[in-house]
């Protein structure tokens, strides 16, 4: 059973922060970036509350000022530890906030160190592993992942992946772009490392970086010229073309999707787009 | 018996199109069904002492309201457990400064909420502290006032600030759910309170009103009604004028949903072709509609995620029903469940990290959530009952749901994994749910 904590949550937050366990566990990083999410989201919320706080001081001196219910000492001395109660746990997570990404940075560089352990170590690449021996087979085995050279874990495709697109739909581009990246370049062939350069390219066109999605997308293409992304891809740069105000290259974009991708969705899109841009189709 | 009437959107939908196209080949293709659900592990709640409030001459109703409300509101988060002790000794024992949190602690209580409420000048002010007996400390001082006619909304900020001093989110005692019910041949808009209290009936068109859609701020909300003998989208203003929402409009149109900026609403029309089904985008501010889909199969039931970046959406494009996203430009579509023959409902929780829908398992439509960080799938209903139009509660860790599990339909609640299910109407039957935001 799942327990509620009595005390507030950022405590156990705090716990999570401080009880590292000095190696990259499977998921680990999608983990802690999921902690620096939760923190962002309760530091915005504690900035809401001394907001709250300020406000209510403003309208007890106003009402000081009127002489009407007037308020007492008491009600003073409660806003003031109030505040100084926010200002306490602001300063606890921004320092929290600082360590998990500390932390984050940290063992980022361990995977990359893993990363390259592997590579030169190709003896001891995962499916090697799955026959071994050693104390932390059977760990690895029931989490999916594969352990360095060196005795560290790192995340496994599957999860590095999805902690990518959950950054993604909670709107964390930077770290969402991160992980694709990272998933793209460690799992180059795998059948999702178009996928994963498509959603970087996804990132930048959310962030309204109309320039770096178009890159983005020119890379995917460039690296993965026959995946089954090109046509939206295509379409993306186009419609980004839009976006920056470029309609001369949009509509050379928007046409090239309508000649090379034939019957598609994205080419009748491209289509419409054109349509409303008093552009023939033909 | 179960009200053979009240079926899934997506069945409606199906039906619908199925007429308008004169043609009933689009028979769903049978696949295997959901198995590998996992079961989430329940919340072990904390038990929370909230005695009787100590009250001035004059108070006693208003504070009796006022302490149930908030214990209703506690126990329905489902994150508090009500405890009850031979409290008199303790509450006046207590009434001077700090409790007795040793005697307290004995009872068993993990939370101890005082309340004072004085009445001076027909205007109450109520003195509310939480204190933890376990580490001897005051958790929350809070004071409010106000008249007699707020006593629940002054027990719904109290009940949400307490939420909040524990994880820091908003809490929902404040929201509204809107609901469809059946009268006669009419199904007319209904709201209640949150937890199911001052359930009113909001229109009386005599004529069918379906899928409310609560606008993202205000009280607004998007309703499919056929009162002008035409299935049209209509802005119900807060003060209960209907105002047309230009849509590209065909024989079926509906499945309205707004964007958590309130600037686009996604619908589905058969504008283009009848009996397919497409889904569409309508910028509010400039009126411009762009049509999303063009499969020649059904697409419905969009959702907005919460940036607005992806749209989650029920197709057949696969032989039957299942969950795609795209990006709200139409592209870079992805099926998103798996598994089973029957999947529809889309609905992402606030924070994004999660997908609920509807799934047939075993016959019947269970409720299921994607974690996206995990990939894992669980499903949080189960029984011989469909459970229908899941809908986040605005904090997300609620569900609202209609299922027909007492025969006729009716609206329910439950925690985010699937705990503490509490029937909400009585009296009324309900369908098509929605949470204020």
């Amino acid at each position: 059973m799942n327990r509620i904590p009595l005390r507030l949550v950022l405590s156990a937050a705090i716990v999570l922060a401080l009880g590292s366990t000095g190696c990259v566990l499977p998921d680990h990083i999608g983990s802690l970036q999921k902690d620096i999410s939760d923190v962002r989201s309760r530091i915005d919320q504690i900035e809401t509350d001394q907001q709250a706080s300020i406000q209510r001081l403003e309208a007890l001196v106003r009402e000081m000022d009127e002489g009407e219910d007037a308020p007492t000492r008491a009600d003073f001395a409660d806003l003031k530890l109030e505040i100084q109660d926010s200002t306490r746990k602001l300063a606890i997570l921004e320092e929290q906030f600082r360590d998990t990404n500390g932390r984050l940075d940290g063992q980022s560089r361990d995977l990359q160190e893993a990363l390259a352990l592997l590579r030169n170590n190709p003896g001891q690449a995962p499916h090697a592993l799955e026959g071994g021996a050693g104390p932390q087979e059977s760990e690895t085995r029931e989490d999916n992942a594969f352990m360095a050279a060196g005795g560290q874990a790192v995340p496994d495709a599957e999860g590095l992946y999805n902690a990518a697109y959950a950054d993604y739909s909670k709107g964390n581009y930077p770290l969402a772009v991160s992980g694709f990246n990272e998933y793209a370049e460690r799992y180059a062939g795998s059948d999702l490392a178009d996928n994963a350069l498509y959603w970087v390219g996804e990132c930048h066109y959310s962030e309204g970086a109309f320039d770096r999605a178009i890159g983005a997308f020119d890379n995917l293409l460039e690296k993965f010229p026959e995946t089954d992304r090109a046509a939206s891809a295509n379409l993306k740069k186009g419609l980004a073309y839009l976006e920056m105000n470029d309609i001369r290259k949009a509509v050379v974009q928007l046409k090239y999707v309508l000649e090379n991708f034939g019957d598609t969705d994205e080419a009748r899109m491209a289509r419409d787009t054109l349509a409303s841009l008093g552009v023939p189709a033909r | 018996m179960p009200d053979p009437c009240v079926k899934s959107t997506w069945s409606l939908i199906l039906a619908a199109c199925l007429l308008l196209a004169g043609s009933g080949s689009a028979v769903p293709a049978q696949g295997p069904e959901i198995t590998n659900v996992i079961e989430e592990a329940g919340i072990d709640p904390i038990r929370i002492a909230v005695p009787t409030a100590a009250t001035s001459a004059g108070a006693v109703t208003f504070a009796r309201e006022l302490v149930e409300t908030i214990r209703d509101d506690l126990a329905f988060s489902g994150y508090f457990s009500l405890h009850y002790t031979e409290e008199e000794a303790l509450q006046n024992a207590a009434a001077g400064g700090d409790p007795d949190f040793a005697a307290w602690l004995a009872t068993g209580a993990e939370a101890l909420l005082l309340i004072q409420v004085r009445l001076a000048d027909e205007r109450y002010s109520i003195d509310v502290r939480m204190f933890d007996p376990a580490g001897r400390s005051r958790i929350l001082h809070q004071r409010y006032g106000g008249s007699a006619d707020l006593v629940r909304r002054l027990a719904h900020q109290i009940a949400d600030e307490i939420l909040g001093s524990y994880d820091g989110l908003t809490g929902i005692a404040s929201t509204t759910i809107a609901f469809i019910s059946r009268h006669g041949n009419a199904k007319e808009l209904y709201m209640m309170d949150y937890d199911g209290r001052r359930i009113r009936r909001m229109t009386d068109t005599g004529v069918i009103n379906t899928t409310p859609s609560w606008a993202p701020v205000g009280d607004r909300l998007a309703l499919v009604s056929w009162r002008n003998k035409r299935q049209l989208f209509y802005i119900i203003e807060p003060d209960g004028t209907f105002r047309t929402v230009p849509i590209l409009a065909g024989e079926l149109n509906t499945s309205p949903d707004w964007s958590n900026d309130g600037s686009k609403m996604l619908y589905v029309t058969t504008h283009d072709h009848p009996g397919n089904a497409e889904i569409y985008a309508l910028d509010l501010s400039s009126g411009k509609n762009r049509r999303l889909t063009y499969s020649p199969t059904i697409d419905t039931e969009p959702d907005f995620s919460p940036t607005g970046r992806q749209i989650a959406f029920t197709s057949d494009r696969s032989g039957g029903p299942q969950i795609y996203t795209m990006d709200p430009e139409g592209t870079n579509v992805r099926r998103v469940s798996k598994s089973g023959s029957y999947n529809s409902s889309p609905a992402w929780s606030p924070s994004g990290d999660r997908l609920a829908w509807v799934s047939r398992i075993e016959g019947r439509h269970q409720i299921v959530v994607l974690d996206l960080n995990s990939g894992t799938l669980s499903r949080l209903t189960r029984g011989n009952w469909n459970h229908e139009n899941p809908a986040w509660s605005p904090d997300g860790r609620h569900l609202v749901f209609a299922s027909n599990r007492e025969g006729v339909y009716h609206i329910y609640t439950m925690r985010a994994d699937g705990g503490n299910i509490r029937q909400l109407t009585t009296g009324v039957s309900g369908e098509t749910p929605d949470w204020s935001r």
